[in-house]
């Protein structure tokens, strides 16, 4: 242990001399402090301060990742270049030891940055939300949906493919479909379609979702009805509508809203949780669209609507956010120590930064895997584009099976939506995605550096 | 191992750098075999490119030998315990500009396992014995060469090393330097150590040496102990002391009686070195010490400790 305390001492003073890291902290300063001043949210604070958490938070996460990886490939590949590390090296060290120590200091080091981040963000959301210039009104919407952390209650799964498959008969039948086109393919599309027409209501329509609830309902709960949806037609101005929900298959509704207003972003509702929602393990929520003009109202196929229970406060919502952050930092942390033990520090930095990259477009990758194709060839394409295709496809896997671990959900989005980000997601994410992901990066990592010859004159 | 066996082994190593595309590059050690006995002082001459850092740099466990059997204390060089005993200063003083000289040998003696009130100890004595206690606060990143390689020096003790690796010691170094580490090296071999030293000065591997391999294109061609490989046959030498001049005429005429031939007298010369050290010891009792070292080449306390004591 004192090898390891010895070498992480050391890498931490290293790290801080890197003019790279102090740069990044400058920036993350800046964005922490500066940024805020220049944002426009929609013009409320609760706006302002989900755009604070959203994004001065964000970049600040990001620039530490960034800085993360540019530590941790120097801390090994900058020691070899030097040759310091030869020196370590003929010392009864070994590799794992000295792999781990590296780890350990670049870990620590952006976790409590992390942290000074966060409490920077957390400082600076409750400060503006308890200024006593601040309405009652605007008050209450931040305490609603960014200091309560809401747990998302999701309705019941439609499942499509019947629909699908009779709309496929349907159209074979008028001829609208060439009967060679790819029936996968085809049928994917129309089950998309058929959602999408699930989950609309024309003129005087009305559109329900089924919500099974995770546990019943007591009177200690607090429960929200969250929304967001689009007209069909351009430059609508207002639309009205009313919200009902039941219990069960009841016929009476137990809370009833009228809302008229444009469709734009996320809207909530405060439920009250009465006598008649008490006990109540299912509920049915509905729309009645009451649109004078012909005007139907498309809700969004996944998390359209959700029902929200209060779960917590923002701190430890904002702290189990960090701390899946922290998990994925530490994780950086260790594919830049793994790099820059078999690479020079320009490749160890350009490989780990394109895994960077290719996490942030993981919401690209998962869209390709879910569709199994990238090139979406035909029948036409040959034999040929459908082989690049496949191969293709091995590829997308293989890179997703690399981001997996890194793969943390926006948990600083959610938070500034005020949707929990819970215990068991951090431990379920740490335990079964980040262990795992560290141990294999480690073991390759000291596995391959324990062969490497590190008296190769450079 | 036993007192008899080699503290270094090493048999038909040969070692092949090889390009990205595993083609060889360049055969840099060619089957080269030698043994280092225990309390020996080794010399390793070459000229550059040689083979003698690459030989290191495998008995260290930095390389891997592609062809033949090394062994180091009697086991692999890779093993952990091997490198517990063994210390080693590498040609250029690779050390971490950022850490001031104290800070330097406490990271070594923390990978040692070194802690408390012996570390501090070893690195008081150390520092004393290299002449830098006075520059024990200042960072390595500002030292002169010379000043960085006693550092080296300094670290490459710090585990009282049955084997020292010394690669070009006194590179850098002034002759106050130079004649101190070679005091090292011989009171070290005294305590029954084994030194293997790398150098080009040859005259310092001369001095201190009991055995030298001289390696060429990454073969031994010449090994031995150097007062047989220094003889020259057929040649002798006579020292004499003090002579006055009848003294000396006499002599040279009973010599040219029994060679045959008048032989040359030359007065005897100190060497530049012992000259120059004389000097600076001359000045230094006349003015006190100037900036940068003092040592007066002591070997720390714990090197001259009983083994167990040391332990």
């Amino acid at each position: 242990m004192r090898q390891l305390f010895a070498i992480a001492q050391l890498t931490l003073r290293a790290a801080l001399r890197e003019r790279v890291a102090w740069s990044m902290l400058v920036l993350v300063a800046g964005t922490l402090l500066l940024l805020p001043l220049g944002l426009r949210a929609d013009g409320t604070l609760a706006g302002e301060l989900r755009m604070h958490v959203r994004y001065s938070t964000g970049i600040s996460v990001a620039l530490l990742a960034a800085m993360t990886l540019w530590v941790s490939c120097a801390a090994v590949a900058g020691d070899l270049s030097s040759k310091r590390l030869q020196m370590v090296l003929t010392k009864p060290v070994s590799r794992a030891v000295l792999w781990w120590g590296k780890w350990l200091a670049v870990s620590a080091l952006s976790v409590s940055l992390l942290m000074i981040c966060g409490g920077v963000t957390y400082w600076r959301v409750m400060q503006r939300a308890r200024d006593p210039g601040v309405s009652a009104e605007e008050r209450a919407r931040i305490e609603a949906t960014l200091l309560t952390a809401r747990r998302p209650e999701r309705p019941k799964e439609e499942d499509m493919t019947v629909r699908a498959l009779a709309l496929y008969d349907e159209q074979i039948r008028l001829g609208r479909i060439h009967p060679e086109a790819p029936k996968e393919d085809v049928l994917r599309e129309l089950q998309n379609l058929a959602l999408t027409f699930r989950y609309a209501a024309q003129q005087d329509e009305e559109v329900h979702w089924d919500f099974p609830l995770s546990r019943p309902l007591t009177e200690t709960d607090r429960l929200q009805l969250s929304f967001t949806f689009d007209g069909a037609s351009m430059g609508v101005s207002r639309i009205p509508g009313e919200w009902r929900i039941r219990v069960g298959d009841g016929e009476m509704a137990v809370f009833t809203a009228r809302i008229d207003q444009t469709p734009s972003g996320e809207t909530v509702l405060d439920v009250p949780v009465t006598e008649a929602l008490l006990g109540a393990d299912r509920l049915r929520v509905s729309f009645h669209n009451l649109s004078e003009e012909s005007q139907t109202v498309f809700f969004r196929t996944r998390d359209g609507v959700l029902l929200y229970r209060a779960a917590g406060g923002f701190g430890p919502n904002l702290f189990r956010a960090l701390a899946l952050l922290a998990g994925l930092l530490a994780l950086l942390a260790a594919l830049g120590v793994s790099a820059g033990s078999l690479f020079s520090l320009p490749v160890a930095c350009y490989a780990t930064a394109m895994i960077l990259v290719l996490q942030a477009f993981s919401g690209t990758l998962e869209r390709v895997l879910e569709e199994g194709t990238t090139l979406n060839p035909n029948r036409e394409y040959g034999a040929v584009m459908q082989s690049v295709d496949r191969a293709s496809m091995v590829a997308y896997r293989g890179m997703h099976a690399l981001i997996r671990p890194l793969d943390v959900d926006r948990p600083l989005d959610r938070v500034s939506r005020g949707v929990l980000v819970s215990a068991g997601e951090v431990g379920r994410t740490a335990g079964f995605r980040m262990l795992p992901g560290l141990a294999v990066i480690s073991l390759i990592g000291i596995g391959l550096f324990s062969r490497r010859e590190t008296g190769v004159a450079e | 191992m036993t007192s008899e066996e080699p503290v270094i082994h090493i048999d038909g190593l040969t070692k092949i750098f090889r390009d990205f595309w595993r083609r060889p590059r360049a055969r840099a050690v060619d089957g080269i075999s030698l043994d280092v006995r225990p309390g020996e002082v080794f010399g390793l001459l070459g000229p550059n490119g040689s083979g003698k850092s690459t030989t290191i740099k495998v008995l260290l466990g930095l390389l891997h030998a592609d062809a033949g059997e090394v062994k180091v204390l009697g086991r692999p060089p890779r093993d952990v315990d091997v490198k517990k005993r063994v210390g080693y200063l590498p040609e250029e003083s690779y050390l971490y500009p950022y850490l001031d000289a104290r800070e330097t040998l406490r990271f070594y003696a923390a990978l040692f396992g070194l802690a408390g009130a012996e570390r501090e100890r070893r690195i008081d004595e150390l520092l004393d014995m290299v002449g830098l206690s006075h520059t024990g606060r200042r960072r390595v990143g500002e030292f002169s060469k010379g000043m960085a390689r006693r550092i080296g020096l300094a670290q490459a003790l710090i585990n009282d090393p049955d084997l020292v690796i010394l690669d070009e010691p006194t590179s850098g170094l002034d002759p106050l330097g130079t004649r101190q580490v070679k005091d090292i090296v011989t009171a070290l071999a005294e305590r029954g150590k084994t030194v293997l030293l790398s150098s080009h000065l040859l005259a310092d591997v001369e001095d201190v040496c009991d055995r030298v391999s001289i390696l060429y294109g990454g073969k031994v061609r010449a090994a031995g102990p150097i007062r047989e490989l220094l003889q020259v046959a057929g040649h002798l030498q006579i020292r004499l002391g003090e002579l006055d001049d009848s003294k000396r005429v006499e002599l040279l005429d009973a010599l040219e009686g029994i060679l045959g031939q008048r032989p040359d007298l030359e007065p005897t010369r100190r060497d530049l070195e012992t000259f120059f050290l004389e000097v600076v010891a001359q000045a230094r009792r006349e003015s006190g010490e100037g900036s940068g070292t003092r040592a007066e080449g002591r070997l720390a306390a714990f090197l001259t400790a009983k083994d167990e004591d040391a332990a």
